[in-house]
């Protein structure tokens, strides 16, 4: 149960009671984002572009069984993730380390902060490749895409417990501060 | 981000082509699926009728009614919560093994029958046609529905469909023999559960 419907929520329900008017802004709402972590996640636009396609055509499909009231953000989030790691176990790749991309670096009016921000996510790149699995997904989760630490935890099946500690100890292991985002 | 648009307008295009029931329609079509297996049920049941043998009344009404409960459980977890809750997950897991335990442990007190092997084979291949029914009319009408946990949900209707027809046959069946009871009765269960699961993911994948 969803203790706070958001508009992509609401949309959803209004989807899956039949309401086919709200596909398009539900689309809107949801697909950069999903296009956003997809790309971070397999390295290739087209890739990316055809994982979104798929997500939206399972969420059509299976609309019917979302949860009544539910949270339209992690359902569509672990659908993605799903079709992502399908994807690429038939590629036989790895999912890539999931750093926030070049779009928030600082503007290209300030070169240098630019060039510096390029530096620091490289480094980022390369402690976050040493990450367990689990511990690199928390922080992509939460940390990048910007879910709440129930949210990503409903994407991947954990706990919310769970996915505090492990988005914790990559904090930790990344050396960046954080504060509780568990709401 | 944004999308292009000719990838938003491929996926509208597509999307006019796929059929997806809606939740009132799917609900709907489930509440069939249930009440043709029901009835597909009662018919068989009816021709064996219901044989208590030595079993009090009651030991029966109990144990068809902790059934026919977990029956109604697994089906209303492959309805509804996508996130079932770990302590609701280990109920549910727990419950059959619960009970089979206690029906095998009150035969084992019941005075002894011969067993054979081929007095089993009629309970084996009743749960198979009941279970074969029930299985079919959820499986058929919930198909291609689910797009995250296809194989959760295929292993729930078809743990549905193994105690619908567990429970009758219980009910048709007045031998009270442990050995038989776990053959002929939860093994027929567990076969028809593993055949139903097998094909489960496939089916209800979105």
């Amino acid at each position: 149960m969803n203790a706070q419907p958001t508009e992509l929520d609401e949309l959803m329900e209004r989807y899956a009671h039949g309401d086919a008017a709200a596909f398009e802004p539900l689309y809107d709402g949801l697909a950069p984002r999903l296009r956003g972590f997809l790309r971070r996640s397999v390295n290739d636009a087209a890739l990316a572009d055809d994982l979104v396609q798929q997500t939206f055509l399972r969420m059509h499909r299976g609309r019917a069984s979302f949860e009544r009231n539910g949270a339209v953000l992690p359902w569509a989030y672990a659908i993605a993730r799903r079709l992502m790691f399908d994807a690429l176990r038939s590629r036989r790749r790895k999912p890539e380390t999931a750093i926030p991309n070049e779009e928030l670096l600082p503007s290209a009016d300030d070169p240098e902060a630019r060039v510096a921000g390029r530096e620091d996510l490289a480094k980022l790149a390369a402690k976050l490749a040493t990450l367990p699995e689990d511990h690199r997904t928390a922080f992509e989760l939460v940390r990048v895409e910007g879910l709440s630490l129930a949210e990503a935890a409903a994407v991947v099946g954990a706990t919310p417990a769970a996915m505090k500690m492990r988005a914790h100890r990559a904090y930790v292991a990344l050396g960046i501060a954080h504060g509780d985002n568990d709401s | 981000m944004s999308m292009p648009a000719e990838l938003k307008a491929k996926l509208a295009a597509e999307i006019q082509r796929t059929p997806s029931p809606t939740r009132s329609q799917l609900s709907l079509r489930t509440a069939i699926a249930v009440v043709v297996g029901l009835v597909g049920t009662a018919i068989i049941l009816g021709r064996h009728g219901i044989r208590p043998g030595t079993r009090e009344p009651f030991f029966m009404a109990a144990v068809t009614l902790i059934m026919l409960s977990f029956a109604a459980r697994t089906l209303l977890a492959a309805m509804g919560s996508l996130w079932t809750s770990p302590r609701g997950t280990q109920r549910l897991v727990a419950m059959p093994f619960v009970l089979l335990s206690a029906v095998a442990i009150a035969y084992a007190q019941a005075p002894a029958q011969a067993h054979s092997l081929r007095g089993d084979l009629p309970c084996v291949l009743m749960t198979l046609a009941i279970g074969g029914i029930v299985g079919a009319a959820v499986f058929v009408a919930r198909r291609a529905t689910e797009p995250l946990r296809p194989t959760l949900n295929g292993l729930l209707l078809a743990s549905f469909s193994a105690a619908v027809a567990g429970a009758a046959v219980f009910l048709a069946c007045p031998l009270a023999e442990t050995w038989h009871f776990a053959i002929g009765h939860v093994g027929g269960a567990i076969l028809l559960g593993g055949l139903l699961g097998a094909i489960g993911a496939r089916v209800m994948r979105a």
